[in-house]
């Protein structure tokens, strides 16, 4: 069976029944709207409004879904000596994050975020964690084209507070 | 051994009131900040929803969280809720627990440039000391 979703364009996706249901946010919509996998009167007739989603990024949401819609649950691991949480991205994920320039992955985060997809979601969480990890203050404020807003005296309050993680 | 309790309170008190610096308090690094927070169109960072930022910072260790702090206003207050540690100090350097000649364990403290040397007994179970003779008169 398939479900269709629209996007904020107006742009109808049909996707397998499967692909809808690894959405949280589409899964509730599902319900509440009545719609089951063995009423086919009812995906027919009914469609999802997806209003915080653009045409592109649905395209991409639904490439990644498409890819790990036969997945295990993942289980979390919290290995990092400092108790973080470490997440592993996959080679196929990394190199389908990798072609993404930075603004259409966060779009693709706040999609991820909105539709509840929790191993995309993760999967962009750990690329930017990476791009972060082991970068200076101003390198990442280059990197990123972020413009401070601080103060120098600020800055000078702050950098004193964070003085022993300096190297 | 009264005069080394009274100490105890004496010595917290001044601590607090010369560098605001509490070893055993949590975080609580809020600035008033002077400018209007201001976020450019460009900047995606600091431009995601809060959900996205924060689960962005639980893939990152407290070094990475530091190095963003002083980056721009929403950072650093975003790291500062991310930061769920009690905050740290390098005020006191390397803290040991050590055990005395007289069976009393001591929490004693080293600064970093100055490895293995004791500056400071910090207290026993019962007190607080200034320095290695008032521990060992």
């Amino acid at each position: 069976p398939n479900v269709k979703l629209v996007t904020s364009d107006n742009e109808e996706f049909v996707v397998d029944f499967r692909i809808a249901k690894m959405s949280v946010t589409v899964s509730r919509l599902m319900e509440a709207m009545n719609m089951s996998e063995t009423d086919d009167a009812s995906l027919l007739s009914n469609s999802i409004p997806l209003p915080n989603v653009t045409k592109a990024v649905m395209a991409r949401v639904i490439e990644w879904c498409e890819k790990h819609k036969n997945d295990e649950p993942k289980e979390e691991k919290e290995n990092d000596k400092r108790g973080r949480t470490t997440h592993v991205v996959s080679d196929w994920d990394k190199e389908f994050l990798k072609n993404d320039e930075f603004g259409r992955l966060c779009q693709l985060m706040g999609a991820a975020n909105y539709l509840e997809i929790k191993g995309l979601f993760n999967d962009i969480s750990q690329t930017i964690a990476n791009m972060i990890h082991g970068k200076k203050s101003d390198e990442i404020a280059e990197m990123f084209n972020i413009h401070c807003d601080l103060t120098e005296a600020e800055k000078k309050e702050i950098r004193k507070k964070t003085a022993w993680c300096e190297d | 051994m009264g005069n080394r309790v009274n100490k105890l309170s004496e010595t917290a008190g001044k601590d607090d009131s010369q560098d605001n610096c509490n070893f055993c308090t949590l975080r609580n690094d809020q600035i008033a900040f002077k400018k209007r927070p201001k976020v450019a169109k460009t900047d995606h960072l600091s431009s995601l929803d809060h959900d996205c930022l924060l689960s962005v910072f639980s893939f990152l260790n407290e070094d990475d969280l530091c190095k963003l702090s002083p980056v721009n206003q929403k950072l650093n207050t975003f790291v500062n809720r991310a930061l769920v540690t009690p905050a740290r100090t390098n005020k006191f350097g390397d803290i040991q627990l050590k055990q005395c000649p007289n069976g009393d364990f001591a929490i004693v403290t080293g600064r970093p440039y100055r490895r293995g040397q004791i500056l400071r007994i910090l207290c026993t179970a019962d007190n607080i000391f200034q320095s290695e003779d008032e521990f060992n008169p």
